[in-house]
């Protein structure tokens, strides 16, 4: 459910806009390697731009200041115009999540982001999606592995056992107790933490299929 | 040990596999044989020719007859025209055979018509839609299929007598053909790509041609270019043997130089045709090492 509409009837244009709300950063970044880098951030911009004017963007990118913007946030300005596929593993999450920064949607849903960097990189990119998400007011729900980066940044972490909420609670609140029972006889992989962070007033998480 | 053991166990079980065997590859090789030795026969392949009297006089009068080539300057000044032609031919024909090609190829790729997680939330529970799209498609794929099991050659024969003789029903040939194979590549070049990113711009709010052009072309452009090249090259060679048909370029003057006995002029057409094609192999690897 999103804005009280039901996405899985929707057809057409307006699943395409329902879809718009919602923005996805995904453990492979999922842009389009060949593509310079403006044109996988600024297809952000897809979902409002006509078929025409996107195409005609390609030839000739609208929007270069929106994208330098976003590139700008998340602090890789210079290599606006540079082949994706030149680019290093985080730069390249980077640009994925100022993707997400033009889309400007009401959600960001991001499954585990840093499960392919390094450690600072991750932590780095974790604040990077708060702060977005506190400039922006908007809903953030991120999945992650990392017990201490969920605890270390979120205001709200939810436990997940065997597909059902373990817990739902400010980290404060957790123990080591709850964290082990979480953990405990099921392998590692089992269980993940759901970290969201909500500035604004709580909404449904929308269900995708 | 351990790996010892288990190749002695393998071994054993070897035996019990073999027994398995039936006789149906012997049947099979028996038949291939024996449709390899009909066919001789029914082809009429018969390598005697070559060394009896008639044969060989021909052969040889032919061979001899094509050297020294004819590379006078009158000649090649003659042949000047033809080559232009071949290569306007090749260059318009191929031009149009990716006008055919390029749209059917899209609409004949199953993923981006009806299939595929791309489609999933659009034709759930939408049959009559779903239909309508199978429809396209398949009619897409039926249009291609019947343009390129037709040979060029013989879409340049009923080209000729629709629009008469000269290079246009040469090109048209080369446009429908090459169109029809040309679309079958380029609709499995599409379905070959990454799907990943391709749903990333779904999920962001993209229309499928929004889809198509930001990241389903992109990934596809180095197969598509260097393949389009190829049939370039394709359409080089293809549109001097149009020639013989009546329809124009380099083929022509071959029928016209064997017509008259002449093989030291076919020597210097082919061998044209050989610098042709190899300029344009040149060429399209050159703009290959760009991508």
């Amino acid at each position: 459910m999103i804005n009280g509409e039901d996405i899985e009837t929707l057809h057409g244009k307006r699943l395409r806009q329902a879809r718009r709300l919602i923005g996805t950063i995904y453990q492979q970044h999922n842009l389009v390697p060949r593509l310079r880098v403006i044109h996988n951030v600024l297809a952000g911009q897809l979902g409002r731009w006509s078929t025409f004017w996107s195409l005609s963007s390609l030839a000739k990118p609208h929007d270069i200041e929106v994208a330098r913007k976003a590139l700008s946030l998340v602090g890789i300005p210079d290599k606006i115009f540079e082949r994706t596929d030149e680019l290093s593993g985080g730069q390249q999450q980077r640009v994925a999540i100022a993707r997400v920064l033009v889309q400007n949607p009401e959600v960001i849903l991001a499954d585990e982001p840093v499960s392919s960097v390094d450690p600072t990189l991750a932590s780095t990119i974790v604040r990077l999606l708060i702060d977005i998400s506190e400039s922006t007011r908007n809903t953030l729900v991120v999945s992650l592995h990392s017990v201490d980066l969920a605890l270390a940044y979120f205001p709200r972490v939810i436990g997940v056992k065997d597909g059902r909420a373990a817990f739902d609670l400010t980290p404060d609140k957790i123990s080591d107790a709850m964290l082990e029972e979480l953990y405990d006889g099921s392998i590692r992989e089992n269980g993940a933490q759901e970290a969201a962070s909500e500035p604004t007033s709580p909404i449904a998480y929308p269900s995708i299929s | 040990m351990a790996l010892k053991r288990q190749r002695v166990n393998q071994q054993a079980q070897l035996p019990t596999r073999r027994s398995h065997r039936s006789f149906f590859p012997y049947l099979f090789s028996a038949l291939f044989l024996l449709t390899l030795i009909d066919s001789w026969r029914r082809a009429e392949i018969d390598p005697k020719v070559f060394f009896e009297a008639k044969g060989r006089d021909a052969l040889w009068k032919f061979l001899t007859g094509m050297f020294p080539p004819d590379l006078s300057w009158n000649f090649l000044s003659l042949m000047l025209r033809p080559t232009l032609e071949t290569i306007q031919i090749s260059l318009w024909g191929t031009l149009i055979a990716v006008m055919i090609g390029f749209p059917l190829g899209l609409l004949g790729t199953n993923t981006l018509t009806v299939g595929g997680i791309l489609n999933e939330a659009e034709l759930q529970g939408a049959p009559l839609r779903r239909g309508l799209r199978s429809v396209i498609y398949l009619l897409a794929r039926g249009i291609l299929s019947l343009f390129r099991c037709i040979p060029e050659f013989v879409w340049a024969f009923m080209f000729v007598r629709a629009v008469g003789l000269g290079p246009f029903p040469g090109v048209l040939a080369i446009g429908v053909a090459y169109g029809g194979m040309l679309g079958k590549v380029y609709s499995e070049i599409f379905e070959g790509v990454n799907y990943q990113p391709l749903e990333a711009l779904q999920s962001l709010g993209a229309n499928k041609l929004q889809i198509f052009f930001y990241g389903w072309f992109p990934q596809a452009l180095p197969n598509f270019v260097s393949y389009t090249l190829y049939r370039w090259e394709c359409a080089v060679r293809a549109s001097a043997i149009l020639g013989l048909v009546g329809a124009g370029g380099l083929g022509q003057q071959i029928e016209i130089s064997m017509r008259m006995f002449n093989f030291n002029e076919v020597l210097t057409i082919l061998m044209i045709l050989f610098l042709m094609v190899a300029a344009v192999d040149y060429l399209s690897a050159k703009v290959r090492a760009l991508l």
